[in-house]
């Protein structure tokens, strides 16, 4: 199948969100054609470098989300009739703009959801007007930087009924307002949807028109174009978020708002209810919406996605770098044997005896090989490392010999030196150096390392080097280092934030954040209690295995595209069928890709769609260097690759559960 | 957990500036999750989730007043506001002129070096006045006109068969020409920095569009009025410091009257063509001063064409006119038809907000319409960087090779 992946401000851009994730889609689903629609946030990304890209991405079209309006568009004559046309389309989206939104949870529920549904219809006509009058006349963003754009903004925000934040708007916000937004619709004026009336030109670039399904990474302006396609041709829309694009909108205007030179509050609010206006036509319009964890379901939730649209699909992470830590430490007597010697030599000449009795073995090791609580994470105050000293100054008190590890991964950004420094100095005030004997040279029993440092050369290891990994976090959205120590198979204690609840689901110990004195405690309980450590610990990377893999995302990816194939109607020939609910009425190999030959061979015709095509008027096109265009073994390679190859999860699943009533057991063990 | 009456009182203090800030419940839901507030703790203030908490507290906190608008403009030295380089052209033009007065006329090609190098030099400094202003295409039909104003007269003179006013000096003539216009270039450039600088301060605090424009229609007027009277006044230094230029044709044959209205007319063209592109309408511009050169080359085309036998009639009209008013009589319709055509385009755009509107970022957009302007950019100006915010972490940011 070929398929158009949306992207705003990510992939292909090295610079930019989700880069890994969808790399690994595309590699991963080799036989479906990838089509990549990248719109760029910054002029700094668009300049960047890129990732390369797998052989089955057919086509890349990019487009700027920033700067002033492409130079073609300021070309563009308008008349007087197309200019009254586009006012009209505009007024209705404004006016879904200043029209203040019911809380959904109000006292008359019946009546909030009809204004609800008003509203975002209004919004959708105004929003499907300007696409079809963009796509037809051209010219939209040149309009919209006109005086008769501001004019219409201005009557909809005075309009009665508009909230009083909007009301107060001066002319320097309104022009901010129809800047950005001008910026925000910009995909509505490109030449992505193949509407140039060439298509049946041999050749030609169908645009989205030969996608049979959008997947969009993010709502907001990455999805725009899978809405606007999904109007044209009724292509189905998936939508994944990871982070929700709504809520980094608010975050971002909230950091903006105490800037002295902050946009104003009216601009803040249109700008917002745009963005909102934008989400819910989003989620409603969506075939399938796969949130990537609870916290962003419960956003789109709440922004009007239906609940029977929604499927979670964690995000996949790489378990080969933790496999060898993961299976040493998941079957119990290595387990504890390797914890306490550490030593694959000595590992390997335990008598079976010791090996038997795991609890003694810790207990003669104890004195030798302390316990140490290991932390991966970045060095940021949103981890809370000053509460896990404290709670660590809790558990010395009660385990003496214990140490503690704090492991910093690479940031992203500039590391933040200060908290930092800070740690370490709190670290050094709470717990003095402390030697074996009065011979030996002392250390610190809490020590601060960087992946591939000597210490830690890499991630894995440092996990190996824990009896028990601690997460402190106050703030956290998806904790990737929590999912790590599963894949380690190490038991875990962690704070009650973010997603962490349904990420351990259970195989480790979580207590509420802010809160070092149950943190100490809980970690203590674990430390005193080795067997109780190898049943969690392998419990969580059974668990890990079977939903937090690539190979599960993938798999997950796969099978929501053919549910969406088999449930569209046919476009190319059959417009006119309704969609179908019978899975695979027609099935998904009965589409080729537009590349099939039809009046002359393939060999005949010379190598199609490569480089700039001659009608691309605002995005670049490009085809990846030696693609060769095979439409009949994709289609075919598309349908046979869904039945081979099962995923690694269920194949590791029932093998690294050595006792599945153990996952059960543990799981009454939240507090 | 302190157990009050009222416990969302609390937070409300505790977040009291987010909440009166916010646009939207949703904001200060996300806020507040992005504190550490999450569903949880939200069932201790007795509510479902953080969106229902959110809702009560954008409910229950006050919304801030308004601040008002900061001044758009830091406060600047005089000194700079007068931007002193614009005086340049004017200085150097004279000097020019000096040098070649003093200068003994021999044979050797002194004089036509110095005149030239002093030509290349004001036109330097004519460019550094305008600073930062991208001209563009308009460059080139503005240096024709002016080229035109100092040499054209002649050319015109031979193809229409009329002898010249004559002069004592031959350029000079071009010499008072090119002196006034140089000299009117630094109220030209301070007039359109009082305007631009005005019509910000309007712009800050207009409250509608049709305000803003209300407001605006007098300070275009004005400015150009102003421009005008300060060209009249370049125009009668330069007659009184040449005085063997014009002498008693200055005002009363109409030959002079013409050549004083063409320069005129120049000159407020130069001026309206600048007042557009300081705005960012190139495009305008260029179309205007070239309708003012298309103008030019029609009449010495006709007038050229009329020595073809048999197309004389042809060349009559030109001939007539030149004939009653002199030579300066071209482009002196020319350019007070195309400064009409400009200043018309500029009371259209130049009193809409768009014109004054600074970009929130991209140094391209905002460098057209800042151009004349000297604007303090503070880090703050700057739209933030991603890490910045805290955004939820993405799953899979981080990555082992």
């Amino acid at each position: 199948m070929r398929i158009a992946l949306l992207t705003e401000g990510g992939y292909p851009y090295a610079r930019g969100e989700s880069g890994v994730w969808c790399d690994r889609l595309l590699r991963g689903l080799a036989g479906h054609d990838f089509e990549i629609c990248a719109l760029s946030r910054s002029s700094q990304q668009a300049k960047g470098p890129r990732s390369p890209l797998p052989p089955n991405v057919v086509r890349v079209r990019t487009a700027p989300l920033w700067g002033p309006p492409p130079e073609e568009a300021a070309g563009v004559r308008i008349t007087r009739r197309l200019s009254r046309r586009y006012a009209e389309a505009f007024g209705e989206l404004t006016a879904a703009l200043c029209t203040p939104e019911l809380p959904a949870s109000g006292a008359v529920p019946g009546a909030g959801e009809e204004a609800t549904t008003e509203l975002a219809d209004r919004f959708a006509t105004g929003l499907y007007a300007l696409a079809d009058l963009a796509v037809d006349h051209g010219g939209l963003s040149g309009w919209l930087r006109s005086e008769r754009a501001v004019a219409v903004l201005e009557n909809a925000c005075r309009a009665p009924g508009a909230p009083r934040a909007v009301q107060t708007v001066r002319v320097p916000d309104l022009l901010a307002v129809a800047e950005r937004l001008e910026r925000a619709l910009r995909p509505l004026s490109l030449d992505w949807y193949g509407m140039d009336g060439e298509t049946d030109r041999p050749g030609a670039d169908p645009g989205l028109a030969a996608a049979e399904l959008c997947h969009a990474v993010g709502g907001g302006p990455a999805a725009l174009p899978g809405l606007l396609t999904r109007h044209f041709y009724g292509t189905p829309l998936l939508v994944t978020e990871y982070g929700v694009r709504l809520r980094e909108h608010y975050l971002r205007s909230a950091a903006h708002a105490v800037a002295p030179s902050a946009p104003s509050a009216p601009v803040r609010a249109l700008l917002a209810s745009f963005q909102v206006r934008l989400a819910r036509e989003t989620y409603a319009s969506a075939a399938l919406i796969t949130p990537g964890n609870t916290h962003t379901r419960r956003w789109q939730e709440r922004c009007g996605a239906d609940r029977e649209r929604l499927r979670t699909v964690y995000p996949g992470m790489d378990a080969r770098p933790f496999h060898s830590v993961g299976e040493a430490g998941s079957s119990p007597a290595t387990a504890v044997a390797s914890k306490a010697v550490q030593s694959p030599d000595r590992k390997a000449v335990q008598s079976p005896d010791r090996k038997d009795t795991p609890a003694a073995a810790e207990r003669t090791a104890g004195p030798a090989e302390p316990p140490v609580l290991v932390w991966v994470g970045r060095v940021e105050p949103a981890k809370d490392l000053i509460g896990l000293l404290h709670a660590f100054a809790e558990v010395r008190k009660a385990e003496p010999g214990a140490l503690l590890r704090i492991v910093g991964t690479a940031q992203r950004g500039r590391p933040d030196a200060g908290y930092l420094a800070h740690c370490r100095s709190l670290a050094a005030q709470l717990f003095p150096d402390e030697a074996s004997g009065p011979r030996a040279v002392g250390r610190n029993p809490v020590s601060f390392d960087e992946v591939g440092s000597p210490e830690a050369p890499t991630i894995a290891e440092a996990y190996a080097a824990g009896s028990v990994v601690v997460l402190s976090s106050v703030v956290e959205g998806f904790p990737v280092p929590l999912v790590e120590a599963m894949f380690c198979a190490r038991p875990t204690v962690s704070t009650d934030v973010g997603a962490v609840c349904e990420v351990i689901g259970g195989t480790g110990l979580v207590v509420p954040p802010r809160n070092p004195r149950a943190l100490a405690d809980a970690c203590v309980e674990l430390l005193r209690d080795p067997e109780r450590r190898v049943r969690l610990g392998a419990a969580a990377r059974a668990r890990a295995l079977e939903l937090f893999t690539v190979e599960q995302n993938i798999a997950a990816f796969r099978s929501s595209y053919l549910e969406l194939i088999s449930a569209s109607p046919a476009r190319w020939s059959e417009r006119a069928q309704p969609a179908s609910d019978v899975p695979f009425a027609r099935p998904a190999e009965a589409h080729l890709p537009a590349r099939l030959p039809g009046a002359a061979p393939a060999w005949a015709r010379g190598p199609i769609g490569r480089g700039p095509e001659p009608g691309d008027r605002t995005g670049k096109a490009d085809t990846p260097a030696g693609e060769t265009p095979a439409a009949i073994t994709t289609a075919v390679t598309a349908s046979t690759a869904t039945r081979a190859e099962p995923t690694r999860a269920e194949a590791a699943g029932p093998a690294a559960a050595p006792e599945p009533a153990e996952a059960a057991a543990t799981g009454g063990e939240q507090r | 957990m302190r157990t009050t009456a009222d416990p969302v009182r609390l937070l409300m203090h505790r977040h009291r500036e987010l909440c009166e800030r916010a646009v939207d419940p949703l904001e200060i839901a996300a806020c507040l999750e992005a504190r550490g507030v999450t569903d949880r703790t939200a069932a201790r203030f007795r509510h479902r989730d953080v969106f229902s908490l959110a809702e009560e507290l954008y409910a229950r906190v006050p919304r801030a007043e308004l601040r008002p608008a900061a001044p758009a403009t830091a406060a600047r030295s005089r000194w700079s506001a007068l931007r002193p380089l614009a005086l340049l052209p004017g200085a150097l033009c004279a000097a020019t002129l000096l040098l070649l007065a003093v200068l003994p006329a021999g044979p050797g090609g002194l004089r036509p070096a110095v005149a030239a190098l002093g030509a290349l030099l004001t036109l330097g400094a004519a460019r550094l006045a305008l600073g930062r202003v991208r001209t563009g295409a308009a460059a080139v039909p503005a240096l024709l006109l002016t080229g035109y104003a100092l040499a054209g007269d002649q050319v015109l003179g031979e193809l229409t068969r009329q002898p010249l006013p004559s002069l004592p000096v031959p350029g000079q003539q071009a010499a008072a020409t090119a002196l006034a216009l140089t000299l009117a270039a630094a109220p030209a450039v301070w007039s359109v920095r009082w305007f631009t600088a005005r019509a910000d301060a309007r712009l800050a605090t207009s409250r509608s569009l049709r305000e803003f424009a209300t407001r605006m229609r007098p300070q275009l007027a004005a400015a150009v009025l102003l421009f005008t009277l300060a060209l009249l006044g370049a125009m009668a230094l330069a007659a009184a410091a040449l005085p063997t230029a014009h002498g008693d044709a200055w005002t009363t044959e109409p030959a002079g009257a013409a050549r004083a209205l063409a320069t005129a007319a120049l000159g407020l063209l130069l001026y309206s063509a600048l007042l557009l592109l300081a705005h960012g309408h190139r495009t305008a511009a260029a179309v205007g001063l070239g309708a003012a050169v298309g103008g030019l080359v029609l009449a010495f085309s006709v007038a050229s064409a009329s020595w073809l036998p048999g197309l004389r009639p042809l060349g009559t009209p030109v001939e007539a006119l030149v004939q009653a008013y002199g030579p300066a009589v071209l482009p002196a319709i020319c350019c007070t038809a195309a400064t009409a055509g400009l200043l018309a385009h500029a009371a259209r755009v130049l009193t809409g907000p768009w014109a004054h509107h600074r970009a929130a970022d991209g140094p391209a957009a905002a460098g057209a319409r800042t151009a004349l302007r000297r604007r303090a950019v503070t880090p703050t100006d700057q739209p933030a960087p991603d890490h910045a915010v805290q955004a939820v972490r993405h799953p899979t940011r981080r990555e082992q090779p």
